[in-house]
């Protein structure tokens, strides 16, 4: 059996994080923030130690980082808690549902929405996000790494733009985050991140969480017991408690703890050679073969490759892969639809190949095997 | 001996006071709030009289919101100060 779908997931964690999650289950931790008896407090203090390392992870302070149980939902709190009708927000034609649909929501309700347009490539260069800007643009929600594609947004620039101009920026990291460390910005805007943690940070899924920078206000989207100001009608709105209603996933906070330990442990630039130099290997390998149409506009994307054969259905090759050669890929439209309109493969779809860390060389070989192979009965 | 007792809105926030003092040496621990003190998150600082510079100074620092500082012991405890800025 040959993974090869770990942009949907990644599916070997290391032995450190299961040992963590199993840990949390053995009996010594109550509710975090409910109670203040031995367990709880013991709870509490093993999320503060799970914030604080992922704080450090990604440079910011342990106050600035909400846990939310995925990408999805930290999007969504940031989205509809920080946007109001009066907005307007210019996002790309790169994103994941998971920002879309949320802003078609605030769009319904009157906030404007633009697109900065994307190229042949499928991509797009920071000059374009400028020229996309309105004099009335208050932010932009943008997808770090394509999860088609893994092509990089031009980070540093739109930072900078927004420092410029005062527009909140909303980070989608959920792929990026992992792969690379962030890079270094000249000036940092005010900002929401939201990043998920069983992806390539290795954690377990129904990790995640939502990072603040500067002064950004949110309204709560999901109210309930936050264990503090119990008789107020209201949900709290500081953070971190506006993003974190109701009982914590205490188990896979501890495990995604575990998990940027580990990559820190490992080094990040040390993991991300590998999985680049995995990607790089399939990437020089399909070169050759016939009817193979790569997508992506960087060589140095991150560890995502898609593609298509001839005319073949997408699903079709994947199902093949999977049931002739026991390689697992992601066919279809990947959560990305306006990139998959842009680009023409809205009823084919695309083969999506994604990598970790535990993939090897021998994987990638076979895999390329196998492609040749089934592209010649494209012939 | 008086003590001081630091009180939070946000449990998250007091545990981050809790750890900083840890990391510091400083021997504070959360404890349940006593029931005199009303709101919070139903928990607090509880720190010797002795730390109290060195924990304001922590606590202003690192941003940490202050719900209010009391001082006393035991079942009496008054209010000192909302605000350490
Ligand atoms: C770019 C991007 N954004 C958001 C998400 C949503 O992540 P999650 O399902 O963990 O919330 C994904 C997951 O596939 C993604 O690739």
């Amino acid at each position: 059996m040959i993974y090869l779908d770990q942009s949907a997931t990644s599916l070997k964690k290391p032995a450190e994080v299961a040992r963590a999650v199993y840990q949390a289950l053995t009996g010594t931790l109550g509710n975090p923030a409910r109670g203040a008896h031995q367990a709880a407090l013991e709870a509490l203090k093993a999320v503060g130690r799970a914030r604080r390392s992922l704080a450090d992870f990604f440079g910011v302070g342990p106050m600035d980082l909400a846990f939310t149980p995925n990408a999805t939902y930290a999007l969504n709190i940031a989205i509809k808690g920080a946007l109001s009708k009066k907005d307007r927000v210019l996002t790309t034609r790169l994103e994941h549902n998971s920002m879309l649909r949320p802003l078609y929501e605030m769009q319904a309700q009157g906030m404007a929405l633009d697109f900065v347009p994307l190229n042949k490539q499928g991509f797009y260069h920071w000059a374009d996000v400028r020229s996309a800007l309105r004099p009335d643009t208050t932010a932009i929600a943008v997808n770090a790494m394509s999860n088609v594609t893994g092509d990089i947004a031009p980070l540093p620039e739109i930072a900078e733009l927004c420092f410029k101009r005062d527009l909140l920026l909303i980070l989608d990291l959920s792929q990026y985050a992992g792969t690379r460390p962030l890079p270094v910005m000249k000036n940092h805007p005010r900002a929401l991140i939201a990043f998920t943690g069983h992806k390539s940070l290795y954690g377990p899924q129904g990790s995640g969480g939502l990072i603040r920078r500067g002064p950004v206000t949110l309204r709560p989207l999901i109210t309930g017991g936050s264990g503090v100001l119990s008789f107020s009608h209201t949900h709290p709105d500081s953070f971190p408690e506006v993003c974190e209603a109701g009982t914590l996933n205490v188990p896979a906070i501890l495990g995604l703890e575990a998990a940027v330990k580990w990559l820190t442990r490992q080094g990040l630039m040390h993991v991300q050679e590998q999985v680049d130099a995995l990607r790089l290997q399939l990437m020089e390998g399909i070169q050759s073969i016939p009817h193979l149409k790569v997508y992506g506009a960087q060589r140095d994307a991150g560890p995502v490759a898609a593609f298509n054969i001839a005319g073949m259905d997408s699903g079709a090759v994947s199902q093949l892969l999977d049931e002739q050669y026991g390689i697992m890929t992601r066919p279809g439209a990947h959560c990305a639809p306006l990139w998959h309109e842009a680009m023409g493969t809205r009823e084919q779809g695309a083969v999506r190949f994604s990598f970790s860390c535990f993939n090897t060389q021998e994987e990638i070989d076979m895999a390329i095997a196998a492609l040749r192979a089934i592209a010649k009965t494209a012939d | 001996m008086s003590q001081l007792l630091y009180t939070f809105s946000s449990s998250h926030t007091a545990m981050e006071a809790e750890l900083l003092c840890e990391d510091a040496g400083h021997p504070c621990r959360l404890i349940p709030l006593p029931s005199m003190i009303s709101a919070g998150c139903g928990l607090a600082l509880l720190c010797p009289d002795a730390y109290g510079a060195a924990v304001n100074h922590l606590l202003t620092t690192h941003r940490l919101h202050l719900e209010g500082l009391y001082q006393g012991g035991g079942k009496t405890w008054e209010k000192v100060c909302h605000d350490l800025s």
